[in-house]
């Protein structure tokens, strides 16, 4: 497998500098030194090879919007190096641009007052796509992501679902190897959002298209990405599979069990209890320390057990502990 | 060549979007016409005030005046998001700009056209036919005269255009750079309207120089209207415009580098 995306010691600082009002201000401005430094990336390096699908995750502000900017060429990292295809998106920012695709999902890529159409069009000649290749692309599109119907509706009047798809056709029209997706289902209803995820899995696993994906919704974490990038204050925090991720940081697994009677007293043993509501107590336990099957036999020491469930730590709660850890 | 035929696609679009707007459109081609308007009675009253300008004839000053509306207004038209450049930065969109395989410049430019500002073209072109048609007449000017004159006129389009480039890559670093045009690009072209002999001698200078509106008529003109300067007055234009474009492009290549973008 070759890498498709490598970062090296990727460092991002930031002088913030006051935006002034008023002409004799900005004047002013020109001259003046007055801000303040922040390290918004700081010493990130990973490597992720083609046709991966990787999460890319972090608390706001975290410096994840930054990274993207930093791969996509938008931004110049303060040092460090960054390999897209191969090749630097500073240096060759416009061969880069050629095989990546990008969809921010705050905003759109697409032109507000005209048909979609006309969109994918425009995009088409700025990609060199042939006439046969857009048309071919169109009909995929359609059967993909159901474009078919409001194709030529302008962007504005699309409904955000509608336009998010628009944006992912057009962000795939010129068949890129490399796709950066920046919270593409934000604001979108389970529908949308499990449409969405249909197409990306599709184009991951049958074209082979690499994907990095940032969003707040773990359950895009947990039904498409095969591993996960967290980062934090600028920092990397962490890199590996989800269920590594789980089990990394000790994440307690839930363990609740219904006795024939309610213990005398609450069970003690290698776990804490959640909740004990007469017959039925739930104890969280790290399975890192211990395994499942230990800790129901140990539960079973206080009486006979009449039923059990377990519950994988959710990913959400995972990151959370990671990010105020 | 490819460039071109994208831009020109990319432009059609912008003004078929542009076309949604009509009623924005016409208002503001309106207004546009008042203000116009308004300037040319201020340069008529100024005129009629005081037939000479430091030695320049009315009609002479209304082809320095005409040729410095054409440049402008060609400016202008073709270039209206330099003009407003400092939102792209303010609210980020600059970022969908660098995701493209093309220049950022040729994006950017493609994004808008400003036809109304052609009614600025049309009324310099006016005082300037009249103006030239007056020193034909008088056997001051030839014809080639005229077409050299109209040439220069869209040279300085380009100097202009470089001129307010450069400073619109101001904003890279502060954020800010409309109200640097004020006095980078509409004070100077303004004074360009006038011989450039009537300002004090700093002011001349920056004049040619950092901010060489004077190129883009007085310095040749003075010297098509026999009233000084060497046939290199005439070439200084196209060397002008050459050295502007050059400079304020790679300006505005190294301040991309520094574009900070906004947050998420």
């Amino acid at each position: 497998m070759q890498p498709t995306i490598e970062t090296k010691n990727v460092t991002k600082r930031f002088r913030v500098a006051k935006a002034r009002q008023g002409f004799w201000n900005t004047v002013r401005g020109l001259f003046s030194n007055e801000g303040r430094d922040i390290v918004a990336v700081d010493d990130i390096s990973f490597t992720i090879e083609e046709g991966s699908f990787v999460g890319y995750l972090g608390p706001n502000g975290a410096g994840k919007s930054t990274t993207i900017k930093m791969m996509t060429g938008i931004l110049h990292p303060t040092s460090g190096e960054i390999r897209v295809a191969g090749m630097s998106p500073q240096h060759n920012r416009k061969e880069v641009a050629r095989r990546m695709g990008v969809v921010f999902g705050q905003r759109t890529q697409l032109w507000w007052d005209l048909p979609v159409r006309d969109s994918l069009e425009l995009l088409a000649a700025m990609y060199r796509v042939s006439g046969p290749d857009l048309q071919r692309s169109m009909r995929t599109f359609d059967e993909t992501l159901e474009i078919g119907p409001f194709l030529d509706v302008p962007v504005r009047k699309l409904s955000l679902g509608q336009r998010m798809r628009a944006d992912l056709a057009a962000a795939l029209l010129h068949r890129p190897s490399v796709v950066f997706l920046d919270e593409p289902t934000i604001g979108l209803d389970v529908v949308a959002k499990s449409g969405i995820r249909r197409f990306l899995r599709e184009i991951n696993r049958k074209e082979g298209v690499t994907i990095l994906l940032t969003t707040h919704d773990m359950d895009d974490i947990e039904q498409l990405c095969s591993r996960v990038i967290v980062i934090n204050h600028g920092r990397l925090v962490f890199d590996g599979d989800i269920d590594h991720l789980r089990t990394s940081l000790g994440a307690p697994t839930l363990l609740t069990v219904e006795y024939a009677t309610a213990p005398a007293s609450s069970p003690i043993g290698p776990w804490n209890v959640v909740e004990q509501a007469g017959a039925v107590v739930t104890v969280a336990f790290d399975r890192t320390a211990c395994t499942a099957g230990e800790v129901i036999a140990r539960l079973s020491q206080f009486g006979e057990l009449r039923d059990v469930h377990m519950s994988e730590p959710n990913i959400e709660t995972v990151i959370e502990r990671m990010y105020t850890g | 060549m490819a460039a071109i035929r994208l831009y020109v696609q990319l432009v059609s679009a912008s003004l078929r979007a542009q076309m949604q707007y009509k009623v924005d459109f016409l208002v503001s081609l309106f207004f546009d016409a008042i203000l116009q308007s308004v300037d040319f009675a201020l340069l008529a009253a100024i005129m009629l005030r005081f037939p000479e300008i430091a030695g320049w004839t009315i009609y002479e000053i209304g082809i320095l005046y005409g040729m410095s509306w054409i440049a402008m207004s060609l400016y202008r038209t073709l270039a209206p998001e330099l003009h407003d450049f400092e939102a792209y930065i303010i609210q980020g969109t600059f970022d969908s700009l660098l995701i493209r395989p093309w220049p950022t410049l040729m994006v950017l430019l493609s994004r808008n056209l400003e036809l109304r500002k052609l009614g600025g073209a049309l009324q310099g072109f006016v005082v300037f036919w009249i103006s030239t048609n007056h020193l034909l007449a008088a056997g001051r000017i030839g014809w080639t005269d005229v077409l050299i004159m109209l040439g220069l006129a869209a040279i300085g389009t380009l100097i202009a255009f470089s001129i307010s480039l450069a400073t619109a890559t101001f904003a890279f670093w502060i954020g800010r750079s409309d109200d640097l045009q004020t006095f980078t690009m509409f004070a100077p072209i303004t004074a360009s309207q006038y011989p450039l002999t009537v300002f004090p001698g700093w002011l001349k200078g920056l004049l040619s120089s950092i901010l060489p509106v004077a190129f883009i008529n007085f310095v040749p003109v003075q010297y098509l209207l026999g009233k000084g300067g060497s046939v290199w007055s005439l070439a200084s234009s196209p060397i002008a415009a050459c050295i502007c474009l050059t400079v304020a492009y790679s300006f505005w290549r190294y301040g991309e580098r520094h574009y900070h973008s906004t947050g998420s």
